[in-house]
Protein backbone atom coordinates (compact mmCIF):
# COMPACT_ATOMS: atom_id res chain seq x y z
CA UNK A 1 0.00 0.00 0.00
CA UNK A 2 1.24 3.50 -0.84
CA UNK A 3 2.20 5.70 2.28
CA UNK A 4 0.30 8.87 1.93
CA UNK A 5 2.39 11.62 2.15
CA UNK A 6 2.43 14.62 4.15
CA UNK A 7 1.77 16.31 0.85
CA UNK A 8 -0.90 14.13 -0.21
CA UNK A 9 -2.80 14.79 3.21
CA UNK A 10 -2.61 19.03 2.39
CA UNK A 11 -3.58 18.28 -0.75
CA UNK A 12 -6.71 16.62 0.35
CA UNK A 13 -7.42 19.59 2.65
CA UNK A 14 -7.34 21.83 -0.28
CA UNK A 15 -9.90 19.85 -1.73
CA UNK A 16 -11.64 19.21 1.44
CA UNK A 17 -12.06 23.17 1.38
CA UNK A 18 -13.30 23.18 -2.23
CA UNK A 19 -15.81 20.92 -1.19
CA UNK A 20 -17.12 22.62 1.70
CA UNK A 21 -17.17 25.86 0.06
CA UNK A 22 -19.22 24.36 -2.66
CA UNK A 23 -21.90 23.00 -0.32
CA UNK A 24 -22.13 25.98 1.90
CA UNK A 25 -22.71 27.73 -1.72
CA UNK A 26 -25.41 25.36 -2.93
CA UNK A 27 -27.41 24.50 0.83
CA UNK A 28 -26.90 27.43 3.11
CA UNK A 29 -26.03 30.54 0.93
CA UNK A 30 -27.23 33.16 2.96
CA UNK A 31 -25.82 32.64 6.32
CA UNK A 32 -23.42 35.61 5.74
CA UNK A 33 -26.25 38.21 4.80
CA UNK A 34 -28.60 37.24 7.66
CA UNK A 35 -25.69 36.96 10.13
CA UNK A 36 -25.62 40.46 9.41
CA UNK A 37 -28.94 41.41 9.09
CA UNK A 38 -29.21 40.71 13.20
CA UNK A 39 -26.43 43.54 13.83
CA UNK A 40 -28.67 46.24 11.20
CA UNK A 41 -31.81 45.15 12.74
CA UNK A 42 -30.57 45.78 16.48
CA UNK A 43 -29.22 49.41 15.14
CA UNK A 44 -32.64 50.05 14.01
CA UNK A 45 -34.13 48.85 17.16
CA UNK A 46 -31.52 50.69 19.27
CA UNK A 47 -32.22 54.32 16.83
CA UNK A 48 -36.29 53.52 17.62
CA UNK A 49 -35.47 53.15 21.38
CA UNK A 50 -37.49 49.68 20.77
CA UNK A 51 -36.47 46.64 23.16
CA UNK A 52 -34.37 44.25 21.35
CA UNK A 53 -36.50 41.20 20.53
CA UNK A 54 -34.61 37.78 19.98
CA UNK A 55 -34.99 37.03 16.41
CA UNK A 56 -33.04 34.25 14.14
CA UNK A 57 -31.02 36.95 12.48
CA UNK A 58 -29.60 37.19 16.04
CA UNK A 59 -28.80 33.40 16.64
CA UNK A 60 -27.15 33.23 13.45
CA UNK A 61 -24.62 36.13 14.32
CA UNK A 62 -24.19 35.29 17.89
CA UNK A 63 -23.53 31.38 16.24
CA UNK A 64 -21.01 32.58 13.50
CA UNK A 65 -19.47 35.13 16.42
CA UNK A 66 -18.31 32.52 18.64
CA UNK A 67 -16.78 30.39 15.79
CA UNK A 68 -14.67 33.24 14.93
CA UNK A 69 -13.56 33.68 18.63
CA UNK A 70 -12.82 30.24 19.09
CA UNK A 71 -11.19 29.45 15.32
CA UNK A 72 -11.13 32.73 14.23
CA UNK A 73 -12.54 33.91 10.41
CA UNK A 74 -12.93 30.14 9.01
CA UNK A 75 -16.54 31.18 8.15
CA UNK A 76 -15.21 34.24 5.74
CA UNK A 77 -12.27 31.23 4.48
CA UNK A 78 -14.72 27.86 4.21
CA UNK A 79 -18.30 28.91 4.56
CA UNK A 80 -19.14 32.02 3.39
CA UNK A 81 -20.83 31.70 -0.04
CA UNK A 82 -19.69 35.02 -1.17
CA UNK A 83 -16.27 34.66 -0.18
CA UNK A 84 -16.30 31.74 -2.40
CA UNK A 85 -17.83 33.37 -5.38
CA UNK A 86 -15.06 35.82 -5.11
CA UNK A 87 -12.46 33.18 -4.86
CA UNK A 88 -14.01 31.52 -7.74
CA UNK A 89 -13.99 34.41 -9.55
CA UNK A 90 -10.35 35.18 -8.72
CA UNK A 91 -9.74 32.08 -10.30
CA UNK A 92 -11.62 32.69 -13.62
CA UNK A 93 -9.91 35.86 -13.88
CA UNK A 94 -6.23 33.70 -13.17
CA UNK A 95 -6.69 31.33 -15.88
CA UNK A 96 -8.22 33.87 -18.72
CA UNK A 97 -5.25 36.18 -17.67
CA UNK A 98 -3.01 32.62 -18.27
CA UNK A 99 -4.44 31.89 -21.50
CA UNK A 100 -4.90 35.19 -23.17
CA UNK A 101 -1.41 36.50 -21.74
CA UNK A 102 -2.73 39.54 -21.28
CA UNK A 103 -2.37 40.68 -17.52
CA UNK A 104 -4.87 42.96 -15.28
CA UNK A 105 -3.19 45.31 -13.35
CA UNK A 106 -2.30 44.32 -9.63
CA UNK A 107 -2.33 45.62 -6.30
CA UNK A 108 0.77 46.76 -4.46
CA UNK A 109 1.08 45.61 -0.69
CA UNK A 110 0.58 49.48 0.39
CA UNK A 111 -2.67 49.90 -1.31
CA UNK A 112 -3.79 46.90 0.55
CA UNK A 113 -2.88 47.99 3.49
CA UNK A 114 -5.10 51.52 3.16
CA UNK A 115 -7.79 50.01 1.41
CA UNK A 116 -8.40 47.31 3.88
CA UNK A 117 -9.50 50.33 6.34
CA UNK A 118 -12.48 50.91 3.93
CA UNK A 119 -14.70 47.99 5.46
CA UNK A 120 -15.13 49.51 8.62
CA UNK A 121 -16.22 52.85 7.44
CA UNK A 122 -18.49 50.07 5.37
CA UNK A 123 -19.89 48.82 8.59
CA UNK A 124 -19.84 52.51 10.24
CA UNK A 125 -21.91 53.71 7.97
CA UNK A 126 -24.28 51.27 7.62
CA UNK A 127 -25.26 50.98 11.57
CA UNK A 128 -25.63 54.67 11.25
CA UNK A 129 -28.17 54.50 8.33
CA UNK A 130 -30.18 51.73 10.35
CA UNK A 131 -29.46 53.90 13.44
CA UNK A 132 -31.88 56.53 11.47
CA UNK A 133 -34.10 54.31 10.33
CA UNK A 134 -33.32 54.00 6.49
CA UNK A 135 -32.48 50.29 6.36
CA UNK A 136 -33.85 50.44 2.75
CA UNK A 137 -31.12 52.99 1.54
CA UNK A 138 -28.58 49.96 2.49
CA UNK A 139 -30.90 47.62 0.85
CA UNK A 140 -30.84 49.12 -2.26
CA UNK A 141 -27.55 50.18 -2.64
CA UNK A 142 -26.09 46.43 -1.95
CA UNK A 143 -24.39 43.91 -3.87
CA UNK A 144 -25.68 41.20 -1.25
CA UNK A 145 -29.17 41.82 -2.37
CA UNK A 146 -28.17 41.17 -6.25
CA UNK A 147 -26.49 38.03 -5.03
CA UNK A 148 -29.08 36.99 -2.65
CA UNK A 149 -31.91 37.39 -6.50
CA UNK A 150 -29.70 35.76 -8.85
CA UNK A 151 -28.61 33.04 -5.92
CA UNK A 152 -32.97 32.61 -5.73
CA UNK A 153 -32.81 32.59 -9.96
CA UNK A 154 -34.84 36.26 -9.65
CA UNK A 155 -33.76 38.24 -12.76
CA UNK A 156 -35.92 40.93 -12.22
CA UNK A 157 -32.86 42.00 -10.13
CA UNK A 158 -31.74 45.23 -13.13
CA UNK A 159 -34.65 47.04 -11.27
CA UNK A 160 -31.81 47.55 -8.19
CA UNK A 161 -29.60 49.96 -10.66
CA UNK A 162 -27.30 50.87 -8.21
CA UNK A 163 -26.95 47.98 -6.59
CA UNK A 164 -26.21 45.64 -10.04
CA UNK A 165 -23.42 48.44 -10.93
CA UNK A 166 -21.97 48.21 -7.33
CA UNK A 167 -21.94 44.37 -7.78
CA UNK A 168 -20.32 44.33 -11.19
CA UNK A 169 -17.50 46.60 -9.94
CA UNK A 170 -17.42 44.28 -7.25
CA UNK A 171 -17.09 41.63 -9.69
CA UNK A 172 -14.16 43.51 -11.41
CA UNK A 173 -12.31 43.77 -8.14
CA UNK A 174 -13.03 40.25 -7.51
CA UNK A 175 -11.26 39.28 -10.50
CA UNK A 176 -8.16 41.90 -9.85
CA UNK A 177 -7.11 40.74 -6.09
CA UNK A 178 -8.15 37.96 -4.39
CA UNK A 179 -10.96 38.41 -2.15
CA UNK A 180 -10.76 42.05 -3.02
CA UNK A 181 -14.73 42.00 -1.48
CA UNK A 182 -13.87 40.54 2.03
CA UNK A 183 -10.88 42.26 2.83
CA UNK A 184 -12.03 45.86 1.50
CA UNK A 185 -15.83 46.36 1.45
CA UNK A 186 -17.24 43.53 3.97
CA UNK A 187 -19.11 44.89 6.49
CA UNK A 188 -19.19 41.44 8.75
CA UNK A 189 -15.99 40.73 7.72
CA UNK A 190 -14.87 44.59 9.47
CA UNK A 191 -16.95 42.61 12.80
CA UNK A 192 -15.03 39.45 12.83
CA UNK A 193 -11.92 41.11 12.22
CA UNK A 194 -11.96 43.19 15.29
CA UNK A 195 -13.51 40.29 17.55
CA UNK A 196 -11.05 38.84 20.37
CA UNK A 197 -9.84 35.29 18.65
CA UNK A 198 -8.61 33.00 21.43
CA UNK A 199 -5.52 31.52 20.30
CA UNK A 200 -6.71 27.95 20.67
CA UNK A 201 -7.33 26.47 17.34
CA UNK A 202 -5.49 29.24 15.23
CA UNK A 203 -2.78 28.72 12.51
CA UNK A 204 0.57 28.90 14.33
CA UNK A 205 4.21 28.76 12.68
CA UNK A 206 7.16 27.31 14.04
CA UNK A 207 9.48 30.52 12.46
CA UNK A 208 12.85 28.85 14.05
CA UNK A 209 12.22 26.12 11.22
CA UNK A 210 12.08 28.50 8.46
CA UNK A 211 14.34 27.88 4.94
CA UNK A 212 16.03 31.48 5.13
CA UNK A 213 14.33 33.99 2.67
CA UNK A 214 11.31 31.88 1.71
CA UNK A 215 8.42 33.61 1.97
CA UNK A 216 6.10 30.91 0.57
CA UNK A 217 3.96 31.51 2.97
CA UNK A 218 3.84 35.35 2.12
CA UNK A 219 3.51 35.33 -1.12
CA UNK A 220 0.96 33.02 -1.10
CA UNK A 221 -1.59 34.45 1.04
CA UNK A 222 -4.83 35.94 -0.07
CA UNK A 223 -5.00 38.99 2.31
CA UNK A 224 -1.35 39.39 1.79
CA UNK A 225 -0.58 39.17 6.13
CA UNK A 226 2.86 40.30 7.19
CA UNK A 227 3.49 36.38 9.31
CA UNK A 228 5.84 37.62 11.46
CA UNK A 229 5.13 36.17 14.34
CA UNK A 230 4.32 32.22 15.95
CA UNK A 231 0.99 33.19 15.57
CA UNK A 232 -1.45 34.08 13.28
CA UNK A 233 -3.32 36.54 14.90
CA UNK A 234 -3.98 39.01 12.27
CA UNK A 235 -7.58 40.13 12.02
CA UNK A 236 -7.39 39.83 7.98
CA UNK A 237 -6.23 35.89 8.29
CA UNK A 238 -9.63 34.07 7.03
CA UNK A 239 -7.93 30.14 7.77
CA UNK A 240 -7.85 30.12 4.17
CA UNK A 241 -5.04 27.56 5.35
CA UNK A 242 -3.01 27.62 2.17
CA UNK A 243 -0.01 28.64 3.68
CA UNK A 244 -0.34 25.37 5.77
CA UNK A 245 -0.62 23.89 2.52
CA UNK A 246 2.69 25.15 0.55
CA UNK A 247 4.94 25.87 3.25
CA UNK A 248 7.88 23.09 2.54
CA UNK A 249 8.94 22.61 5.99
CA UNK A 250 4.81 21.56 6.89
CA UNK A 251 6.17 24.49 9.93
CA UNK A 252 2.63 26.08 9.89
CA UNK A 253 -0.04 23.98 12.37
CA UNK A 254 -3.08 24.41 13.54
CA UNK A 255 -6.94 23.49 13.51
CA UNK B 1 -1.40 39.39 23.29
CA UNK B 2 -2.12 43.32 23.75
CA UNK B 3 -4.09 43.18 20.54
CA UNK B 4 -6.25 40.37 22.47
CA UNK B 5 -6.64 42.83 25.40
CA UNK B 6 -7.97 45.76 23.48
CA UNK B 7 -10.13 43.58 21.44
CA UNK B 8 -12.17 41.82 24.19
CA UNK B 9 -12.25 44.85 26.47
CA UNK B 10 -14.18 46.41 23.33
CA UNK B 11 -16.41 43.44 23.01
CA UNK B 12 -17.21 44.01 26.71
CA UNK B 13 -17.95 47.15 26.99
CA UNK B 14 -20.02 46.58 23.28
CA UNK B 15 -22.24 43.77 25.43
CA UNK B 16 -22.38 46.24 29.11
CA UNK B 17 -23.21 49.24 26.61
CA UNK B 18 -26.40 47.10 24.81
CA UNK B 19 -27.26 45.07 27.81
CA UNK B 20 -27.79 48.99 29.72
CA UNK B 21 -29.80 49.96 26.94
CA UNK B 22 -31.93 46.81 27.16
CA UNK B 23 -32.43 46.94 30.52
CA UNK B 24 -33.57 50.86 30.26
CA UNK B 25 -35.99 49.87 26.94
CA UNK B 26 -37.50 47.43 28.88
CA UNK B 27 -38.82 49.84 31.59
CA UNK B 28 -39.85 51.92 29.25
CA UNK B 29 -41.92 49.38 27.47
CA UNK B 30 -43.16 47.96 30.85
CA UNK B 31 -44.82 51.40 31.37
CA UNK B 32 -46.31 51.78 27.49
CA UNK B 33 -47.70 47.91 27.41
CA UNK B 34 -49.84 49.29 31.23
CA UNK B 35 -50.74 52.37 29.31
CA UNK B 36 -51.42 50.86 26.07
CA UNK B 37 -53.64 47.46 27.59
CA UNK B 38 -55.85 50.46 29.43
CA UNK B 39 -56.15 52.28 26.44
CA UNK B 40 -57.24 49.01 24.21
CA UNK B 41 -60.17 48.49 25.97
CA UNK B 42 -61.18 52.52 25.70
CA UNK B 43 -60.15 52.21 21.63
CA UNK B 44 -62.22 48.85 21.82
CA UNK B 45 -65.28 50.60 23.12
CA UNK B 46 -65.19 53.26 20.83
CA UNK B 47 -64.97 50.99 18.15
CA UNK B 48 -68.04 49.83 18.51
CA UNK B 49 -69.42 52.85 18.96
CA UNK B 50 -68.72 54.67 15.70
CA UNK B 51 -69.50 51.18 13.86
CA UNK B 52 -73.16 51.53 15.06
CA UNK B 53 -73.18 54.87 14.28
CA UNK B 54 -71.37 54.65 10.97
CA UNK B 55 -73.38 55.35 7.58
CA UNK B 56 -73.49 52.82 4.86
CA UNK B 57 -72.98 55.40 2.55
CA UNK B 58 -69.91 57.14 3.53
CA UNK B 59 -67.93 54.04 3.71
CA UNK B 60 -64.38 54.14 1.58
CA UNK B 61 -64.14 50.24 1.79
CA UNK B 62 -66.48 47.87 1.37
CA UNK B 63 -67.22 44.84 4.00
CA UNK B 64 -65.05 41.84 3.78
CA UNK B 65 -62.31 39.80 2.79
CA UNK B 66 -59.90 40.86 -0.03
CA UNK B 67 -57.23 39.65 -1.92
CA UNK B 68 -53.67 41.39 -2.65
CA UNK B 69 -50.49 40.39 -4.16
CA UNK B 70 -47.08 42.19 -4.50
CA UNK B 71 -43.43 41.23 -5.44
CA UNK B 72 -41.47 39.69 -2.46
CA UNK B 73 -37.96 38.39 -2.15
CA UNK B 74 -38.57 35.05 -4.17
CA UNK B 75 -41.99 35.79 -6.18
CA UNK B 76 -45.32 36.58 -5.06
CA UNK B 77 -46.82 36.93 -1.51
CA UNK B 78 -50.73 36.90 -1.51
CA UNK B 79 -52.16 38.73 1.27
CA UNK B 80 -55.66 38.68 2.88
CA UNK B 81 -57.37 41.65 4.38
CA UNK B 82 -60.34 41.53 6.15
CA UNK B 83 -62.59 45.19 6.20
CA UNK B 84 -65.77 45.86 8.60
CA UNK B 85 -67.69 49.17 8.05
CA UNK B 86 -63.58 50.61 7.37
CA UNK B 87 -61.97 48.96 9.58
CA UNK B 88 -59.24 46.11 9.35
CA UNK B 89 -60.55 43.39 11.29
CA UNK B 90 -57.54 41.46 10.12
CA UNK B 91 -54.73 40.94 7.72
CA UNK B 92 -52.65 37.59 6.68
CA UNK B 93 -50.82 35.87 4.48
CA UNK B 94 -52.00 33.40 2.14
CA UNK B 95 -48.77 32.57 0.01
CA UNK B 96 -45.46 33.10 0.07
CA UNK B 97 -44.13 30.44 -1.96
CA UNK B 98 -40.21 31.57 -2.71
CA UNK B 99 -39.69 33.44 0.02
CA UNK B 100 -37.04 33.02 2.32
CA UNK B 101 -37.93 31.44 5.93
CA UNK B 102 -36.12 33.63 8.30
CA UNK B 103 -36.63 36.26 6.05
CA UNK B 104 -40.52 36.36 5.70
CA UNK B 105 -41.11 35.27 10.02
CA UNK B 106 -39.23 38.63 10.46
CA UNK B 107 -41.35 40.56 7.71
CA UNK B 108 -44.83 39.21 8.88
CA UNK B 109 -44.60 41.43 12.24
CA UNK B 110 -45.76 43.94 10.23
CA UNK B 111 -49.13 42.33 9.76
CA UNK B 112 -49.68 42.67 13.23
CA UNK B 113 -48.62 46.20 13.23
CA UNK B 114 -50.94 47.35 10.38
CA UNK B 115 -54.12 45.81 12.79
CA UNK B 116 -53.32 47.61 15.57
CA UNK B 117 -52.33 51.05 14.22
CA UNK B 118 -55.69 50.44 11.57
CA UNK B 119 -53.34 51.31 8.68
CA UNK B 120 -51.34 49.95 5.84
CA UNK B 121 -48.74 52.83 5.50
CA UNK B 122 -45.94 50.71 8.18
CA UNK B 123 -42.35 50.68 8.28
CA UNK B 124 -40.50 47.44 6.43
CA UNK B 125 -38.50 45.50 8.65
CA UNK B 126 -34.95 45.75 8.75
CA UNK B 127 -32.56 43.17 7.26
CA UNK B 128 -36.13 41.77 5.20
CA UNK B 129 -36.94 44.88 3.37
CA UNK B 130 -37.52 43.12 -0.01
CA UNK B 131 -39.90 40.54 1.98
CA UNK B 132 -41.95 43.69 3.54
CA UNK B 133 -41.42 45.79 0.81
CA UNK B 134 -43.30 42.58 -0.78
CA UNK B 135 -46.04 42.20 2.14
CA UNK B 136 -46.59 45.59 1.83
CA UNK B 137 -47.55 46.21 -1.93
CA UNK B 138 -49.93 43.16 -1.37
CA UNK B 139 -52.01 45.05 1.39
CA UNK B 140 -52.14 47.87 -0.81
CA UNK B 141 -53.27 45.66 -3.65
CA UNK B 142 -55.97 44.52 -1.06
CA UNK B 143 -57.43 47.33 0.38
CA UNK B 144 -57.29 48.91 -3.69
CA UNK B 145 -59.81 45.99 -4.17
CA UNK B 146 -62.24 47.05 -1.32
CA UNK B 147 -62.80 49.85 -2.32
CA UNK B 148 -66.09 51.15 -3.10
Amino acid sequence: MKKITKKDKLNLLRWFRVLVQILFFIFLPAVFSQSFAAVKSVAETVGKGEVIKNNSFITSFIIVSIITILCGRIFCGWACSFGAFGDWIYQLSEFIQKKTKCKLPKLTDRMVSYLKILKYIVLITIVILCFMGKASVVAKNSPWTIFSLVRVGQYKFVVYIMSTILMLLVIVGMAIKERFFCQFLCPLGAIFAVLPVLPLFTLKRDKDNCIQKCNACKNNCPVKIKLQDNTITDGECISCMRCKMICPKGNIKGI
Amino acid sequence: MKSLVIKTINVVLIACGLLMYQDKANKRNDEKVAFESESKNIEQKKMEIEMAKKDEASLVYKDGSYKGSGEGFGGEIIVEVTLEKDFIKDAKIISKKNETPEYISQAEKILDDVVSKQTIKVDAVSGATLSSNGILSALDDAMNKAKK
